[in-house]
């Protein structure tokens, strides 16, 4: 099939998949980040952060052998062009060249009432410079005013060549564009990941529960506005609002009715009755009680997994939702080829029928050490000719209708430190109306940046 | 006193109840410490079995961890007066090289320490040669690996390899643990044990610890 031929049967592939047909055979989405192309490639990863086009050869070499509809080369999400330049405590470097996310607090339990008042303040004010000890004057004494403007400068470098290399791959193999959504956490997530961090967001569930239903309700408006869609009111279904959900399968089921849903369930019916979609990933093991939960979440999210049974989530959530991730990454170094063969097919059999169903890993390969190459592309293969569908074309699943959900109509989001054009014009008098759509977007710009740097 | 009391506290995750008993038993010096300090393990043990049953879970384990380090912090003197020169089991726990997660990790040793057993706490990130060194200088004998990535898998697999080519694999017992441990990743990384529950990796360690 010559590369435009395939890209187009790509991309109506994965449009069936979100559309509610049965595709013509199940999409195959497999990515390797930097950090496996560079062991791969034999490149110190540490140089790779820096110039990821030291593995131009190898990622396509790997676009080669590995059959997949998605570009295999992966940019890393954690880099240090961004962490280190900012002495970020947030994202560390191993002793092994990997980044990586400790646990980290920057809210004490008894600053609650604070990001209460205002949740974006507070991270402006208090979270950022914990977070990010070049943005202090105390510890970063007169570097501190240009240290983000140039972390940002650096990243751009880093990031324009990476992205030509990323556009060269999807137009040499025809990888389709991957439609981009905006990134939004779950409220108590948030708040959990870097603020209170895990084990303080687990007692705050139970010492501090009236304080963080209060913080949830208070920082909606604000990730209510970062979750919308970057191109509102122009919605493309398939480019999603993207969500992490990292900590209902660690909660009594009761502290997640009752605290982690209601927020999350909220924003994403004020975004369905928009008209857009929402993706999760599902970190862990969700039980039955939890995934009951999900079914109250507009049709056709598309919901990734992690170690929760595939019999279960088809059972459960396959009608209602898109799903995909989930088959054991950990099969690849333990199972021998026509071990790991089976267990694709076995695997397919659970997740094919129906279709709204993309083939992907529980998790993502860190170094090459977690991938037996051989087996990697076995799987793909099985996937490609084993997942063809005998009634392509068919209509499946629960159709989304927008006038099914009800806007909640939340509040306008407002901060002390988030200006609007008519507060900058107030001291700038001259500034004319032509000045409104750059202003506004580079605050929503900072936004976006404060927000992604507390997350 | 009712040890009862203070182990269905500790079970129930009742904080403020355990701190008032354990306070009640350090009032007159801490005379019946022993017992009390069973009683929180009991308690502990079933919160084990309730994390196992699904009706606890990573959350509740971690407050359950917070409750006990501070039931023995106010237990302490009483303990080291009562201990004296008594040796504890001494053993290793850490996360392995290249992962620097450490909440599982720290779950387990609260558990473990509250088991009695003296952990020698390597931290984060922790290169093979690093933990050998340290049984071998120390003749522990016990070796707890946690890892929360994929890539701790392999580091997991080169400790166990490195104690063999040291000559010391059978004279230690290597448990393993964390989000990507299961029992085919116990065989392939050639552990002695693996675990996900923390009083299942306290009870297998006590064990080892005992002889058995």
């Amino acid at each position: 099939m010559d590369t435009q031929a395939l890209l187009q049967e790509r991309a109506q592939n994965r449009h069936d998949v979100f559309n509610n047909r049965i595709p013509k055979r199940v999409p195959i989405e497999v990515r390797l980040p930097m950090s496996v192309v560079a062991d791969y490639a034999k490149v110190d990863r540490r140089a790779a952060y820096w110039d990821p086009t030291l593995l131009k050869n190898a990622a396509e070499e790997l676009c080669r052998l590995i059959p997949s509809d998605t570009c295999v080369y992966s940019p890393t999400v954690y880099t240090p062009v961004s962490s280190q330049p900012l002495d970020a405590i947030n994202r560390m470097m191993s002793s092994t060249g990997l980044m990586q996310h400790p646990n980290t607090m920057c809210m004490e339990p008894d600053e609650y009432d604070e990001f209460i008042e205002d949740p974006y303040a507070f991270i402006v004010d208090k979270c950022i410079p914990r977070l990010y000890k070049a943005l202090c004057p105390d510890t970063n004494p007169g570097r501190f005013v240009f240290a983000l403007a140039e972390e940002q400068h650096m990243r751009r470098l880093v990031s324009m060549k990476e992205m030509a290399m990323l556009q060269e791959l999807n137009k040499k193999f025809g990888y389709p564009e991957t439609k981009r959504g905006s990134a939004c956490r779950v409220p108590m997530d948030w708040i959990a990941d870097q603020l209170r961090s895990f084990d303080g967001i687990c007692l705050d569930v139970r010492k501090r529960r009236d304080k963080l239903i209060a913080a949830l309700e208070a920082c909606y408006p604000m990730l209510y506005k970062i979750g919308l869609h970057p191109n509102y009111p122009n919605v493309d279904r398939e480019a999603m609002t993207s969500f992490q959900l990292h900590m209902p399968s660690y909660l009594r089921v009761k502290d997640f009715a009752e605290v982690w849903f209601p927020t999350w369930k909220r924003q994403l019916e004020d975004y369905a009755a928009l008209g857009m979609r929402c993706s999760a990933f599902m970190e862990h093991n969700w039980s039955e009680p939890l995934l009951d939960y999900m079914n109250e979440l507009p049709a056709g999210t598309y919901l990734t997994f992690e170690a929760t049974p595939p019999k279960l989530m088809k059972e459960k959530l396959g009608k209602r939702h898109v799903l995909g991730g989930g088959f054991p990454l950990a099969n690849l170094i333990t199972c021998t080829k026509q071990q790991i063969i089976d267990k694709t097919k076995e695997w397919l059999d659970i997740m094919m029928p129906g279709g709204q169903y993309i083939f992907s890993f529980d998790k993502t390969p860190l170094s090459l050490a977690d991938v037996n190459l051989e087996n990697l592309i076995a799987v793909c293969e099985t996937v490609l000719t084993y997942g063809v569908y005998s009634n392509a074309g068919e209509p499946t699943g629960e159709v989304f209708r927008k006038e099914d959900y009800k806007h909640s109509n939340p509040p306008e989001f407002t901060s002390k430190r988030y200006m609007t054009f008519e507060q900058f014009r107030e001291k700038y008098p001259q500034t004319p109306d032509n000045a409104k759509p750059i202003f506004e977007s580079a605050e929503k710009a900072m936004l976006a940046l404060m927000f992604g740097m507390s997350c | 006193m009712d040890f009862e009391l203070l182990k269905n506290a500790i079970a129930d995750l009742e904080d403020e109840k355990a701190y008032e008993l354990v306070n009640e038993v350090m009032a007159d010096g801490g005379t019946q410490v022993e017992a009390a300090l069973k009683a929180c393990q009991e308690g502990m043990d079933i919160v084990g079995k309730r994390f196992e049953a699904q009706e606890y879970f990573v959350a509740d384990l971690i407050f359950a961890g917070e409750i006990m380090s501070k039931a023995m912090e106010i237990l302490k003197p009483a303990l080291a007066a009562k201990r004296g020169d008594q040796v504890s089991s001494k053993m290793i726990l850490c996360t392995v090289e290249g992962d620097l997660h450490d909440i599982g990790k720290n779950i387990v040793k609260s558990i473990l320490e509250a088991t009695g057993f003296e952990v020698l706490d390597l931290g984060i990130d922790v290169p093979a040669d690093v933990i050998v060194k340290t049984a071998k200088e120390q003749g522990i004998k016990i070796i707890a690996l946690s890892g929360v990535l994929t890539l701790a898998i392999d580091s997991m697999k080169k400790t166990v390899d490195a104690f063999a080519a040291a000559g010391m694999r059978d004279s230690v017992k290597i448990i393993i643990g964390g989000a990507p441990v299961t029992e085919d990743i116990c065989r392939h990384v050639g552990a002695d044990a693996w675990a996900i529950n923390p009083q299942d990796t306290a009870q297998i360690c006590r064990k080892w610890a005992s002889g058995e």
